[in-house]
């Protein structure tokens, strides 16, 4: 058990960065400028170093290498991470390996050396250089100092996944863009490289090989230092950056991986299954903020949408994305986007909208030690209630709150405050909602005995009857191009188009369609013995149904419901979200139905369905 | 994993004395531009600090692995020989079990160099690409090469899959065979193996085995991490009335899959020759609910053993193929309240941090005592997970 939570708390920290690194090559040299951070043992590691490679007598006689000697050497060859930091290499190695030719500016860069990555961008500023001296030289200033290349670096573990080591890239890439082009506006990078060489200089001036105390001055003084300071500190901590660099360009960074897996620690999440989750918002889904209305909106930058601060500030977790769509006066796709982008951000995640008849359970990665930080956070937040107490109560599948809370709790502020406990577990990813999905099965081959002798006789007769309707309607059936008027979870399936009253509208058409062509294959029909109404329930049966397996079908029909036509028009309607793939709700958005009905069509027909309950693959982040 | 075609070329890299970095052969030839090569070389013939060290740089659409060498003799003209072998794959190829492979190959080149000369040789100049050639071919298409190098010296490689930290076995765990007995028998296991491999049948937990088998418990144990990682096992929770299962929206799978369907038929059916209805199965799994135990489907009207299913063999199944998972009881007492002399022995296991499993593991107690003793306590929460 110990040794899993600590492989977990290794792995939650493998997602951060070792360093960051800030390095220029100009016209004297390559530099290392700025790391961060630093360890206390780099003042004395660079000493034995030279030791081996330089302190020998250039004179003493070089005893010929063996294989020994090399395997020795080999075996004496470190990890250059120790305790989290970045060591074994002196700021000249540095330099020299992080600053690339020029064929590699202005593309990606990334380096594994053992068990360290870098990645970088790096961008070369000659263009600025030369336009500069070309100034330089009306100036005459010879001892200009120009910096001709730089690179924004973060040094990684080499074990990291792919797509994490991408998103590291892609702030390289957004922080070494921003420095370039606050060269150009303001020479930021020259004016703060001075400052930075200067802080070096004096160091190495006053004579001890002292390499922390540069680099403290740095943070300290020059602002560059410290906005890099501030970027690895934060994407150690909550994995979001947001500055504006010189106060001008914006730095806009989040790492999906930490952000998702804040109340999970340990867990690895794929960037795939977090765009797989986006996919699955639809509009009957409401959001909940994961902070509160103020911090978000102080997160936001100065220039973010007015759309995005408008649905903030209106949506509450009892609202679906369409009310908030008609309220925010946006259409669903853009509310989409926003919500997309605001659960990427991890500001909001998705839920049901709260009410009464959800049903919520304990969900399987929540923490449940006694001591935890979350209970002393919940205790903080609820006082005089216990997180356990509260969890206990979600081991089983609850609602909100129990009709006996109401006669314990009879004051209307308790009641609300244990909304919020709900509200505050979902926050924390600790309650799942459970949500009951139907599939459509043959019903069992031996009939039950309740039934009446009368039924029993219409089972057998319809039963006959449906095969020779089968054969006589499928084949006309078949050629109808719009026979799969029920095959609706395609349109479903896509984000897009979830404009459910148009594809209802549509399906019901072709209904009236299908009903109004009807007689006229009754004329082929060979059954014209049987009663006309009969007849007319078996069309409308074997229309509605002709989508499904012979056998389903017949066993539909047999349910006694299925003599009600309202009723098997409502099923058959339903068919398509009999698949284990919808749940209640969904139905109850999409079809516009109440529960009460709902429940009771399902009722009716529970000999040819089973029900199953599991949570939402939305709202559930696995 | 596929070798096929992965490594595009190899070229070796010198420090020649007077043009500095070059490619001295490559195979297959121009794969490497002098362009390319000039760009990044300083990752190639690398400066002393780097050196042994296993180097991959991706750049130009193209990953290259090498580890730079540097051998000091005087004989050399800069007094040193400085090389480096290196593959080159395309960009998206994960290279990580190539790194041992290039680092060995470094190794050999070293000693061949040492003991043959076989790199500084001007009339070896013809047998470098020919040795490359072998090894590119012998990577690609078999994942290895054996070349014979000398009368002393065979260059022996292998990809080799990386190998994850062997997953760990609880006393309490039951182990099940994920394909025929038959099958797992016919390799040569060593003789512990196939002493213990009769008495695993899906039922009994490792500590039975163990007991039964009279193997030492530890050496269970590290040959049933064997049989794990070659994926002939799966571990599963101990079977018990008591147990509480959930599905999980992997129960889909189920309906949509028909051969996962008649497999399932085939393993919970209680004589081979009656398989149940499908739907009755479907029905039996849809049961499970948090707060359902084993028990209560059992005593239900239409209990499995009604409808010609063995209850064991379906929470194996549905375990096994991730349709269900087992909800742990993790008991918790709350901060701050008297709690009774009775479960003072075990308070220790109370911190929310041990499920029921665990604790009657450690403290010997039967899940039956030790949900009485919990029940009986007042102070005392369990959570459901």
């Amino acid at each position: 058990m110990y040794e899993w939570s600590q492989s977990c708390l290794t792995m939650a920290c493998d997602l951060n960065p070792v360093a960051i690194i800030l390095v220029t090559s100009g016209t004297r040299g390559n530099r290392l400028l700025f790391r961060y951070p630093y360890c206390q043992e780099q003042e004395t590691k660079p000493k034995p170093k030279k030791k081996t490679n330089c302190g020998q007598n250039p004179y003493a006689l070089k005893i010929a290498e063996n294989l020994q000697d090399v395997k020795k050497e080999k075996s004496s060859i470190t990890s250059f991470v120790k305790d989290g930091v970045l060591t074994n290499f002196s700021n000249n190695t540095l330099a020299n390996i992080l600053i690339v030719k020029s064929d590699l500016c202005g593309k990606k860069f990334s380096v594994e050396i053992d068990d360290v990555r870098f990645v970088g961008f790096p961008i070369s500023l000659q263009h600025l250089s030369r336009d500069s001296g070309l100034q330089g030289s009306q100036s005459s200033s010879s001892r200009q100092h120009f910096i001709l290349s730089v690179n924004v670096v973060f040094v990684l573990r080499v074990r990291m996944p792919e797509s994490v080591v991408s998103c590291y890239q892609e702030l390289a890439q957004q922080l070494a863009v921003a420095i370039a082009h606050e060269e150009k506006r303001c020479q930021y990078l020259n004016r703060e490289a001075k400052i930075m060489v200067l802080a070096f200089e004096e160091a190495s001036v006053s004579g001890d090989n002292d390499m922390v105390s540069p680099l403290r001055q740095i943070i300290d003084r020059s602002r560059l230092g410290g906005e890099l300071k501030s970027v690895f500190d934060s994407l150690a901590q909550s994995g979001q950056v947001l500055f504006y660099l010189n106060q001008w360009v914006e730095i806009n960074f989040c790492l999906p991986h930490k952000i998702h897996a804040m109340h999970t620690p340990g867990r690895v999440i794929q960037l795939e299954s977090i765009y797989r989750y986006l996919s699955s918002v639809r509009p009957y889904h409401g959001i909940l903020l994961t902070k509160t209305e103020k911090e978000v909106l102080n997160f936001l930058p100065l220039d973010a949408s007015p759309c995005l601060i408008r649905l903030i500030k209106l949506t509450t977790p009892i609202k679906n994305l369409k009310t908030l769509a008609l309220e925010t006066d946006l259409s669903i796709t853009q509310i989409y986007q926003l919500v997309c982008h605001m659960i990427y951000w991890g500001f909001a995640m998705l839920i049901y909208p709260l009410c009464q008849s959800n049903l919520y359970v304990l969900s399987a990665s929540a923490n449940t030690a006694a001591h935890s930080d979350l209970s002393k956070e919940f205790s903080l937040h609820f006082p005089g209630l216990h997180l356990h107490e509260e969890m206990s109560r979600f081991s089983f599948p609850s609602p909100m709150h129990d009709a006996c809370d109401i006669m314990a709790y009879p004051s209307p502020g308790l009641l609300d405050r244990l909304n919020q406990v709900v509200v505050w577990m979902l926050q924390h990813r600790l309650l799942n909602q459970l949500h009951t999905y139907v599939n459509l099965t043959t019903a069992r081959k031996k009939e039950p005995s309740s039934l009446t002798s009368h039924s029993m006789s219409s089972t057998l007769s319809s039963n006959s009857s449906v095969q020779v309707v089968e054969e006589s309607y499928l084949s006309v059936l078949m050629e109808d191009p719009r026979a799969s008027t029920l095959d609706r979870t395609a349109s479903m399936s896509d984000i897009a188009s979830v404009n459910s009253e148009e594809s209802c509208g549509h399906s019901a058409a072709n209904y009236a369609s299908q009903l109004s062509k009807s007689p006229s294959q009754e004329a082929n029909s060979d059954c014209s013995v049987v009663a006309e109404e009969t007849k007319a329930q078996w069309r409308v049966q074997d229309t509605l149904l002709n989508e499904l397996k012979p056998q389903i079908k017949a066993a539909i029909l047999r349910c006694p419901a299925s003599r009600n036509p309202d009723d098997l028009h409502l099923f058959a309607k339903l068919c398509p979200y009999f698949n284990g793939k919808h749940h209640l709700e969904e139905m109850m958005f999409y079809e516009n139905l109440r529960r009460t009905l709902l429940n009771a069509l399902l009722d009716k027909f529970k000999e040819v369905l089973i029900f199953c309950s599991h949570e939402d693959p939305a709202t559930s982040l696995l | 994993m596929n070798p096929a075609k992965m490594i595009k070329c190899i070229f070796l890299a010198e420090f020649h004395h007077e043009l500095g970095p070059i490619i001295s052969q490559q195979v297959p030839e121009e794969y490497v531009s002098k362009e390319m090569f000039d760009a990044i070389q300083n990752f190639i013939i690398t400066k002393p600090e780097l050196q042994n060290r296993l180097i991959t740089m991706t750049s130009f659409g193209n990953k290259f692995v090498g580890c730079p060498i540097s051998i000091d003799n005087d004989k050399y003209k800069r007094n040193a020989l400085i090389f480096n072998v290196c593959f080159t794959f395309d960009e998206d190829t994960n290279t990580a079990h190539y790194g041992p492979v290039v680092k060995k190959l470094a190794d050999y080149m070293t000693q061949l160099e040492i003991e043959l000369e076989f790199l500084s040789k001007p009339e070896n100049v013809s047998k470098i690409p020919e040795f490359l050639q072998e090894v590119l071919d012998g990577l690609n298409s078999n994942g290895s090469c054996n070349i014979n190098m000398a009368e002393s010296c065979t260059v022996h490689l292998k990809l080799a899959t990386t190998i994850h930290e062997p997953i760990a076995v609880g006393d309490h765990d039951v182990p099940i065979l994920t394909v025929p007995k038959d099958v797992v028998m016919r390799h040569q296991w060593d003789l512990t193996t196939q002493q213990m491999l009769h008495y695993i049948d899906g039922m009994s937990h490792v500590m039975k085995i163990a007991a039964e088998a009279d193997v030492e418990l530890n050496l269970v144990k590290a040959n049933l991490q064997n049989l794990l990682y070659y994926k002939f096992l799966k571990l599963v929770p101990i079977f018990q009335y008591s147990n509480v299962y959930c599905v999980t929206r992997q129960i889909n799978k189920l309906m949509e899959h028909t051969h996962l369907q008649q497999e399932c038929l085939k393993f919970v059916a209680k004589s081979e020759r009656n398989l149940p209805e499908f739907r009755d199965v479907f029905m039996l799994y849809c049961q499970f609910t948090p707060g359902t135990t084993v028990k209560d489907i059992c005593t239900r009207q239409s209990n499995p053993h009604n409808l010609r299913v063995d209850e064991r063999k379906l929470v194996q199944f549905g375990v096994m193929k991730g349709l269900m998972r087992r909800m742990h009881q993790y008991p918790v007492v709350l901060p701050g309240q008297p709690s009774t002399s009775r479960v003072q022995p075990i308070l220790k296991w109370l911190d929310g941090r041990y499920n029921f499993d665990q604790i009657c593991c450690e403290t010997g107690l039967s899940h039956h005592e030790l949900q009485e003793k919990i029940d009986a306590d007042s102070s005392i929460v369990t959570c459901w997970k």
